[in-house]
């Protein structure tokens, strides 16, 4: 009898991902399953019959399944879920993969893998620790030159010192951006993977740079820890090139010094910004992957009911959501009572601002929509602001009410 | 039809389960991050003033 399985198997993957751990992908979307269901699909992409199965498994592991089973499981599991990929748990679907909107693509994965070839020999073992150890060494011993005893943010560069010092920041933003996701796809690469597109999009209102990793979840959790950092690790190659330039231009062009200490410093703040965890940022994917947590933000938000769900003894909590390994419930604990923590806070924060906008508000207003001491465009500046704090807190206070929503109507 | 024995039904719970993994998408963010640094230099010099 002739396999159909075969056939409707042939376009996806089943790969292991580690000693306990089992993939099945389809392009770029993967799936972790049970060991079991790893096999099945694996003995039906090798052409074997359901009843053919029922033997190889009751001879191998002591399993008795039935044809009709086999076959159920597959429709119910693979079928449904992988090949025809209907997701009907909305909470699915704000947490997977509409969390960057408004996507456009920069540059195609054809090209981004030619690009990225070229630079995946740093990720060779040794090459990758030493060079992440040295570059992070120098990129300090800089910032140390740099703003000898002043906070990272008292930077040369502001509104008095010209616009073009703001200019070339934002110029080389996109520059220092393009480089971070192609770490990215090169540590990819390194591993055997296409990257896919770069691409421009918006998180919260964040306008973000992308590269799109997805199917970097097959590889084990240190190989994907490397994919993380990759950004970061090119930013401070970028860092220890500026060192260089720096110094050379010490003697040769000391008019070349602040536009420098602009790039290092706009450099070096968005690495900080990468590593918050609590945006998915590569702090974020860093975290998930150390603690093998997967669906961090899913997971976190889900947490007190799972909780509850334990404690009511509803029983609902299946083999999937329960309760795992202690070294992966105590980092998932601290993760969502800090998130639920900084929600927490939102409110007073926005109580506190209000406070001072009103009374800065008041204060423009008796002198004639202008702030003493200020120019025109410090004025405007100093408004922008205060408008754009309110757009970024009502988007936050939305998109967190609809996720908090979302995730307690359903499972 | 046949049954399932007892070993099988524990496998099945422990080796059945699929779970979709969430988009990996990295994402770097590139206007904030100046903004803000900007801001904070724009209200430095105003402070100087």
């Amino acid at each position: 009898m002739e396999n159909h399985y075969q056939t409707l198997l042939s376009e996806i993957e089943a790969i292991q991902v580690d000693a306990k751990k089992f993939a099945i992908c389809r392009e770029n979307k993967v799936f972790y399953v049970g060991e079991l269901l790893f096999n099945l699909v694996k003995l039906l992409k090798e052409g074997n019959t359901p009843t053919a199965i029922q033997q190889i498994l009751l001879e191998k592991q002591n399993i008795n399944l039935t044809p009709e089973k086999i076959e159920q499981v597959i429709e119910e599991n693979i079928i449904n879920k992988v090949i025809s990929n209907t997701s009907p748990n909305p909470a699915d679907a704000l947490f997977s993969s509409k969390y960057i909107y408004g996507k456009a693509r920069l540059m195609s994965g054809e090209t981004l893998h030619k690009i990225a070839r070229l630079f995946q020999g740093l990720f060779t073992k040794y090459i990758f620790i030493i060079g992440f150890i040295v570059t992070s060494i120098i990129s300090g011993i800089f910032l140390k030159e740099v703003f000898r005893g002043n906070s990272i943010f008292d930077s040369s560069m502001n509104t008095q010192n010209g616009l073009t010092y703001i200019l070339v920041s934002y110029g080389f933003l996109i520059f220092i951006g393009m480089f971070h996701e192609l770490g990215h796809a090169a540590a990819t690469a390194h591993y055997k993977i296409a990257p896919k597109e770069i691409g421009f999009g918006f998180y919260f209102i964040f306008p973000v740079l992308y590269t799109d990793v997805s199917k970097i979840w097959v590889l084990n959790k240190y190989r994907r820890i490397v994919v993380n950092l990759g950004g970061i690790y090119f930013q401070l190659i970028i860092g220890s090139v500026l060192w260089l330039l720096y110094h050379w231009s010490l003697s040769n062009a000391p008019e070349l010094l602040g536009y420098i200490q602009a790039v290092f410093l706009t450099n070096t703040v968005m690495i900080i910004y990468s590593m918050n965890p609590f945006m998915r940022n590569d702090g974020y994917w860093i975290y998930s992957d150390l603690f093998e947590i997967e669906n961090l933000s899913k997971s976190a938000f889900t947490y007190p009911k799972k909780v509850y769900s334990y404690f009511a003894g509803e029983h609902k909590i299946s083999f999937v959501s329960g309760f795992k390994k202690i070294s992966k419930e105590i980092p998932l604990l601290i993760y969502c009572l800090t998130n639920y923590m900084l929600i927490t806070l939102l409110p007073f924060l926005v109580y506190k601002m209000s406070r001072v906008n009103y009374q800065k508000i008041r204060l423009l207003i008796a002198n004639n929509w202008h702030f003493q001491g200020m120019s025109y465009a410090e004025t405007g500046i100093m408004i922008s602001k205060i408008v754009f704090f309110y757009v970024i807190t009502t988007i936050v206070i939305i998109r967190t009410a609809k996720m908090l929503i979302t995730t307690y109507r359903t499972n | 039809m046949q049954t399932l024995n007892n070993n099988t039904d524990v496998q099945l719970t422990e080796g059945l389960f699929i779970v979709e993994m969430e988009d990996r998408l990295e994402t770097v963010e590139f206007a904030t991050a100046a903004t803000n640094s900007i801001c904070r230099d724009s209200e430095a010099a105003v402070a100087a003033h």
